[in-house]
């Protein structure tokens, strides 16, 4: 049974660096058509990991978790609304990851984003957003071992995740309007950007702080009782 | 009202994703003024007057923002109009800078337009037959939203009904909004778990299940599908003969000159379109009130 899992894990993290390579890929052959490329393989990421899920071996109760979890963080946004970059967000994605493993962490990273966009907005920022959200609970999934253990760790992949946020969505944008990578613009965007970086990241580390502890044992408490027996 | 609201979610669904890939990446100044002045059009057929103003408000200052600090960016271009720190702005650049910043705006307005159309529920029909878990999923988190905001009230209700809910301090109310999230943690939890176990005891994930929905496929849908396919089709051909491709720099082209004819008047029929409806719909209605 842990082989297997091994297996798909590694067969998984394949996937994402055989895309990863697409888009660098792009970026030395000429082709100009980076944007349309880098949004395409945002949503075949998100697909991959959606048709797993279809796929797959699944009880009811991972599906009506993974609904309970997208709510909360899609809840998390409607309740700090009035804090603008305040939101308690990415810690819920990274904390069902951890209780939960990677593939539940995308698939809340990515359906909080896109269904959290029905109350906020839809834009050309949905799939990236989807995407980058589910790498956060993707790869705190994969780190669960250390995260769990240590607690430094996980605050500082909190706040490393706010910053990625930032960093990944700003390169479309630039990628978007120029057709190519400039460097001075994406610096602009980045500074333009800097005070909702610091607070994506702030926000994280306080929140993993605040909700680590209680809401790790009760996810914990839950997977224990109900997930436990059904993966084998 | 809303004319376009009662079309097939298909349907819907591959006129916005042509209009906004066509809006998205094609830099052809005709074509980024057409779907601009085509989203305006729909948004303001689609919207309160009110939310209208401030959108589009916000929509311009967006451009013009971006027109006017492209050319700190590019100092591309042949025509310089004056020098900053030895730096030249060009008007190529600001001509650029107008252009993505127009995209950018038009784009921004047809995914309102989208979002307005396109609910929730017409993708969880789409997704429905490929992605049927996803789907599932997807009903269930609309419907929890909701559901454990409403908790989450009676939670803090009982709370402070019980004493327990500080309104003071700043860290008193964070403090009582603590308790309450975890208790509504806590049930939420327990009524997932609940869930599950009364949809497996009703048979869910045995063969021959199957949606419902109130979607039925209408003559017009098949008009308005052939109608916005053909014109996309002729963008796209337009597009893979290089006819779109258009360069700012070094010195912007005349598009004059050398306009896209095929192109230009195919998309500006499918940027038109629903905006068309919305407006024949809406004088409809008015003419048959008149008559009352």
């Amino acid at each position: 049974m842990q082989k297997k899992i091994k297996r798909r894990l590694l067969r998984t993290v394949f996937c994402f660096f055989a895309a990863l390579f697409a888009v660098l890929g792009t970026l030395f052959f000429d082709g100009k058509y980076y944007a349309f490329v880098s949004l395409i393989l945002a949503l075949l990421g998100c697909a991959a990991f959606f048709f797993r899920l279809e796929k797959r071996q699944a009880f009811v109760g991972e599906l009506v978790l993974l609904a309970v979890m997208t709510s909360m963080t899609v809840l998390g946004r409607v309740l700090f609304a009035a804090l603008p970059g305040f939101k308690p967000v990415t810690a819920i994605v990274i904390l069902t990851a951890l209780s939960f493993g990677p593939e539940i962490g995308f698939l809340t990273g990515a359906m909080g984003a896109l269904v959290s966009n029905f109350y906020f907005g839809q834009g050309p920022w949905t799939p990236f957003q989807m995407f980058t959200w589910g790498l956060i609970g993707f790869f705190a999934g994969i780190l669960r071992a250390y995260l769990k253990r240590y607690r430094p760790a996980l605050l500082l992949y909190g706040a490393i995740a706010g910053m990625a946020y930032s960093l990944v969505m700003d390169v479309w944008t630039v990628l978007w309007w120029d057709g190519g990578f400039f460097v001075s613009r994406y610096l602009a965007a980045l500074l333009a950007a800097a005070p909702y970086t610091i607070l994506y990241a702030v926000s994280n580390v306080v929140f993993l702080f605040l909700l680590a502890a209680p809401l790790g044992k009760k996810l914990d408490r839950i997977y224990r009782k109900y997930f436990s027996l059904s993966e084998e | 009202m809303k004319a376009l609201a009662g079309y097939h979610p298909a349907v819907l669904f591959f006129y916005f994703a042509a209009v906004l890939l066509t809006a998205m990446f094609v830099r052809h100044p005709v074509l980024l003024a057409e779907s601009f002045v085509g989203a305006i059009l729909l948004f303001a057929a689609l919207e309160s007057r009110k939310q209208f103003f401030s959108q589009l408000l916000f929509s311009v200052l967006l451009a013009l923002a971006v027109t006017l600090t492209n050319p700190l960016f590019s100092h591309n271009g042949v025509t310089p109009l004056f020098f900053i720190n030895g730096n030249p702005v060009t008007l190529e650049a600001v001509f650029y800078g107008a252009a993505i910043g127009c995209m950018t705006a038009s784009v921004l307005l047809w995914c309102r337009c989208f979002q307005i159309l396109f609910t929730g529920d017409k993708l969880m029909y789409l997704i429905g037959r490929p992605l049927p878990r996803v789907s599932l999923v997807f009903s269930l988190t609309l419907r929890f939203v909701p559901l454990f905001l409403q908790k989450r009230r009676e939670i803090s209700q009982a709370q402070k009904a019980m004493g327990l809910f500080g309104s003071g301090s700043i860290s008193e109310r964070a403090h009582s909004l603590f308790r309450t999230c975890s208790a509504l943690f806590d049930w939420s939890l327990s009524y997932a778990m609940e869930t599950a176990a009364a949809m497996k005891a009703r048979g869910y994930g045995l063969a021959h299940r199957t949606n419902f929905h109130l979607y039925v496929w209408r003559r017009s849908d098949s008009i308005f599908l052939i109608f916005s396919g053909m014109t996309a089709l002729f963008v796209a051909i337009s597009f893979a003969r290089g006819e779109l491709r258009y360069a700012y720099y070094p010195a912007a082209q005349r598009f004059w000159e050398q306009p896209p004819l095929l192109a230009g008047a195919a998309f500006l029929l499918l940027v038109f379109l629903p905006s068309f409806l919305e407006i024949k719909e809406s004088l409809k209605w008015k003419y048959y009130v008149s008559k009352i």
